[in-house]
């Protein structure tokens, strides 16, 4: 929403606009689940293309709300609330909104976490980050995505990987610097990897703070996105 | 140990929606539809629908749903934060409904209540059946789990619902941290700090939560511990940033260490953040009062009064500040156009009407209009005839003021004397009368008078005491009843005269009447003072004569 009180600099008209443009993806994509659940399994001819499109526009979607998350987190207008959770819970939550993305595609999905694990984060960030990283994987992976959750070294670590061929190798080495920036030259902004960086850092203990990753290799051998939360 | 996905979305606990009750409110059509379908689809049957505020409020006064499903953002009028305050203050959902707050994004202003007036959860647009189905499935089982501490708080029975939540625990039942939290604020419910310290203490062992150290700073706070409070928040602040509920009380904090400039800058930056907090702006309209920054108190008094347009929280004292600026600033006619205003925003209410009275009369004493101040005050008095009570601690030293500068130094006195006298022990509520009588040019008398009035009290405390150690209670019981009517307000009084009941009770058995006449004490000692120290102590005397 449009605060009246604030200067219009360039920054508050991007973010209004980002802000609305959301709104209108969240109806495309909403648009295109209702068809992709009438058309059911009864193998409407374009359900492949139809799945592709629903893909896309949840990417849009997820990089429009990162986008105006990182402008809130900046300007400390971002409410972040560290609480605990169960984490396997929050995983299975996570999979319940990426559910019409993957009952669509021809993908299997697994989720292993342990039980009775409970960690501290901001439930509402960490699960844009990590729904963000799913859809991706959907895109590239050949017929696996996993969703791993575990403790280790004091830290919580979540890794989403696939099975496809990975991260070129260009993207693996200036993963790092993208993660702390933009990187205009590579072609690609890494914005989902940016926003994972952002706000994994926000996410502090004892002078230790998360961190955001990506590598290749991991259960299938394809690409994956790691996030550590101390 | 992968599990696979899907399965949990048909075979989920055994819950019987079709029994259950919604309401769903958004301004949307498109959106109520869509929502409807998915209700539907989980297995709702009962679904009520509203578009706005007042209509939201109006289905909760005639119907108590199990379920409400709100957005945030309700377009004009109130949003889904007043519709929730106001039906939580007016008890028109049960304990045990769940209340889902929906919204396109997460901002400041959903954070602004206090945490008894936050929501279950919060659900982000756009959202999906199956997460709908899993949030509603998950609150509609704690809510069930919790139902039996739920019962207690509702009886006001603290103590028990303490119990119930070690039972809980101990059977690791539900969420430990969550049964953790709510154990803390019953202990402070219940007065007990010790209890409610120990709990912090043992969560921060494993991790430096905000909230937990912020509640450490408030139990610091009221011991009178101020550096530590201070020291405590400002780290705080240092890793959160946007954790209003530490701005509040480092503000108040600066304030009881003598510095209302830095609370009120303290509270500026939170404004900053969140603007739209009723509580927040009123207090920064009474810092800036304080530091006679009238600009400040201007700006924040006028949002206050706007923002109380659609909410439960709306209070006339917002108004009389801004007709103080106004009288500050020699500006009567507008001041006098406030009042008339406070009157009609709260229906013609006696009570506020007697505080506009008062308010008038200082406007005109400052405006060197002797008479009509004059006219004000009679007519303040009347209305305290027709209200057969005591004007509230601030629309008292008000008057006196007023008296005071009429040259009514008797009359002034004798109203401030009785203030003293219902906070002989308020280091804060003492030094403010004494200011009053500084103003005026009477330090000396006033002092004295506060001495008196202070001693007075001492006396009766002490007399009380003597005469029931020598046994002789009915005496005692005769001069402490009498005191704790005449002063309504004065806590260590009624806590006294319920201590000696007891004491009476343990010696000569138990008697309903008297057990009726404790409670009624003790109730007002809790109203006035929540964190008192020995509260806990005559409370639990009390029950085990109950169970005796």
């Amino acid at each position: 929403m449009p605060d009246r009180e604030s200067h219009t600099s360039f920054d508050a008209i991007l973010a209004s606009s980002v802000h609305d443009m959301k709104n209108s993806i969240n109806l495309l994509t909403s648009s295109l689940e209702d068809v992709l659940a009438q058309a059911g399994n009864q193998g409407m001819p374009g359900l492949e293309k139809m799945t592709q499109m629903l893909y896309e526009s949840r990417r849009v979607s997820s990089h429009l709300m990162q986008l105006l998350s990182i402008y809130k987190i900046d300007r400390s207008a971002y409410p972040v609330e560290i609480e605990q959770h169960d984490v396997a819970e929050f995983c299975h939550e996570i999979i319940l909104q990426s559910q019409s993305l993957l009952r669509s595609s021809t993908l299997s999905f697994e989720i292993v976490c342990p039980e009775g694990l409970y960690w501290y984060f901001d439930r509402e960030l960490v699960g844009s980050a990590i729904s963000g990283a799913i859809n991706n994987a959907a895109r590239y992976a050949r017929s696996q995505v996993a969703l791993i959750a575990r403790e280790a070294g004091g830290s919580l670590e979540i890794r989403v990987e696939d099975d496809g061929v990975g991260y070129p190798q260009a993207l693996l080495q200036s993963g790092t610097a993208m993660a702390q920036g933009v990187d205009f030259a590579s072609g690609s902004t890494g914005l989902g990897l940016h926003f994972a960086s952002r706000i994994a850092r926000l996410h502090q203990e004892k002078g230790r703070a998360g961190q955001a990753f990506i590598e290749n290799g991991g259960t299938y051998g394809g690409g994956c996105f790691v996030l550590t939360l101390p | 140990m992968g599990i696979e996905i899907f399965q949990g979305a048909t075979s989920g606990p055994d819950i019987h929606f079709e029994a259950l009750k919604v309401l769903l409110v958004d301004d949307f059509q498109g959106i109520r539809t869509m929502l409807r379908e998915m209700l539907k689809s989980i297995g709702f049957q009962e679904i009520d629908q509203a578009t706005e505020g007042n209509q939201a409020i109006a289905a909760l006064s005639a119907k108590k749903y199990d379920i409400v499903l709100c957005d945030f953002n309700l377009g004009h009028g109130k949003n889904g934060q007043h519709v929730l305050e106001e039906a939580k203050i007016r008890h028109l959902i049960k304990p045990t409904t769940v209340w889902i707050m929906i919204t396109a994004e997460k901002t400041m202003d959903m954070v602004v209540g206090a945490a008894e007036f936050r929501p279950d959860d919060y659900l982000i647009k756009p959202l999906s059946e199956g997460l709908l189905r899993t949030r509603l499935e998950k609150h509609i089982l704690k809510k069930e789990a919790m139902a039996d501490i739920q019962r207690l708080i509702g009886r006001k029975d603290y103590a028990a619902a303490i119990q119930q939540c070690d039972a809980h625990l101990k059977a690791g039942k539900g969420n430990e941290h969550e049964l953790l939290r709510l154990k803390c604020d019953l202990c402070l419910q219940n007065g007990d700090a010790q209890g409610a310290r120990q709990i912090y203490e043992k969560l921060l062992e494993q991790r430096r939560l905000p909230w937990a150290v912020t509640g450490l700073a408030r139990l610091h706070f009221q011991a009178g511990e101020l550096q530590q409070a201070r020291d405590l928040l400002q780290e705080v602040l240092r890793e959160n940033k946007t954790y209003l509920e530490a701005y509040d009380l480092l503000a108040k904090t600066h304030e009881a260490l003598g510095d209302a400039g830095e609370a009120q800058q303290v509270l500026s930056h939170a404004l900053e953040l969140s603007p739209n907090s009723i509580k927040r702006q009123s207090t920064v309209g009474d810092l800036a009062m304080k530091t006679g920054d009238l600009e400040a108190a201007e700006k924040a008094f006028k949002k206050t009064i706007a923002l109380g347009e659609h909410s439960i929280f709306k209070a006339p004292a917002a108004y009389l500040g801004l007709a103080k600026v106004y009288s500050e600033k020699e500006e009567p006619d507008e001041a006098l156009k406030v009042l008339g205003t406070v009157r009609k925003a709260f229906d013609e209410s006696t009570e506020v009407a007697l505080q506009a009275s008062i308010a008038e009369s200082a406007v005109f004493a400052r405006d060197g209009k002797p008479e009509r101040a004059r006219a004000a005050l009679q007519e303040a008095n009347a209305l305290l005839a027709e209200l057969g009570d005591t004007p509230n601690t601030n629309s008292t030293i008000e008057m006196a003021n007023v008296l005071l500068s009429l040259g009514e130094t008797g009359q002034a006195t004798e109203l401030l004397q009785q203030v003293v006298k219902n906070h002989h022990d308020n280091q804060a509520v003492l030094d403010q009368i004494q200011q009053t009588f500084d103003r005026a040019g009477l330090g000396a008398e006033g002092q004295q008078a506060i001495q008196t009035s202070r001693q007075e009290v001492i006396d009766i405390n002490n007399r009380g005491v003597q005469l029931a150690r020598a046994g002789k209670f009915d005496d005692a019981l005769a001069l402490l009843r009498q005191a704790a009517q005449m002063l309504p307000q004065n806590a260590r009084i009624q806590l006294n005269c319920c201590k000696l009941l007891v004491a009476v009770m343990q010696q000569q058995g138990k008697n309903t009447a008297l057990m009726h006449e404790a409670r009624h004490y003790i109730d007002r000692v809790l109203a006035l003072n929540p964190q008192d120290a020995d509260y806990q102590v005559v409370t639990a005397a009390l029950d085990k004569l109950d169970s005796e």
